[in-house]
């Protein structure tokens, strides 16, 4: 399964969900959504939005575990 | 062109016209009956047959109606795609096989119920593939709403 560490890579970057979604243009709950794992799928927009936003790759923020 | 949220007050109108309807057939079924099959078709036997059956369905029409009523009222407030729309089909589809039985059990006393019997399970069959294009069209909102 693909687990995403998306709370990890902004504790890192020391910056906050809203602050985030601003900066990245979509809404908190969106984030909070993404953030709990309850996503089905990403945007590559979005997907490009965070990593540039976060200066990170995007498997820092995917990550695959086997079930 | 008719207003969609038009369209959709009708239909709720009908409903509960519908539903005035099977609340005075309630009331006064045995009379009507009594006076159709005994005073005009003198068909004592059946008048009683035909009286027992519309009770036995009276719940499941009643459960039918309670179900298009709160389907129609979500779909007024714009919520469409959603699960308990699907249950609602379920529902319905099941009150329809449910009314499919009784009038097959009495088709055989009375044959005219045969035709209520094929136009029940017919309907069923159709709820059934209604139910299960918004089951799937529900799966496509829910994965397109968690697409972020």
């Amino acid at each position: 399964m693909i687990t995403v560490n998306l709370d990890v890579v902004m504790a890192k970057n020391k910056i906050s969900s809203l602050e985030l979604a601003d900066k990245i243009g979509i809404t908190p709950a969106n984030l909070s959504i993404l953030k709990t794992g309850k996503a089905k799928a990403i945007r590559f927009s979005t997907l490009e939005a965070i990593c540039n936003e976060l200066k990170c790759q995007p498997g820092d923020i995917l990550e695959f575990k086997e079930d | 062109m008719i207003k969609k949220s038009f369209s959709a007050t009708l239909t709720l109108v009908l409903c509960y016209v519908f539903s005035a309807c099977l609340a005075f057939m309630c009331a006064f079924a045995p009379t009507v009956f009594r006076w159709y099959f005994v005073g005009y078709r003198n068909l004592p036997s059946v008048a009683v047959t035909v009286t027992v059956t519309f009770y036995v369905c009276v719940p499941f029409a009643a459960i039918a109606l309670y179900l298009l009523i709160k389907t129609l009222l979500r779909i007024k407030k714009r919520e469409v795609l959603v699960s308990e729309n699907v249950s609602a089909m379920r529902g319905l589809s099941w009150c329809c096989v449910a009314v499919c039985v009784i009038t097959g059990v009495a088709g055989i006393i009375y044959f005219p119920f045969f035709f209520i019997f094929a136009a029940s399970g017919f309907f069923a069959l159709i709820l059934r593939v209604i139910k299960n294009v918004f089951a799937y069209a529900v799966d496509v909102k829910d994965e397109n709403d968690y697409t972020i």
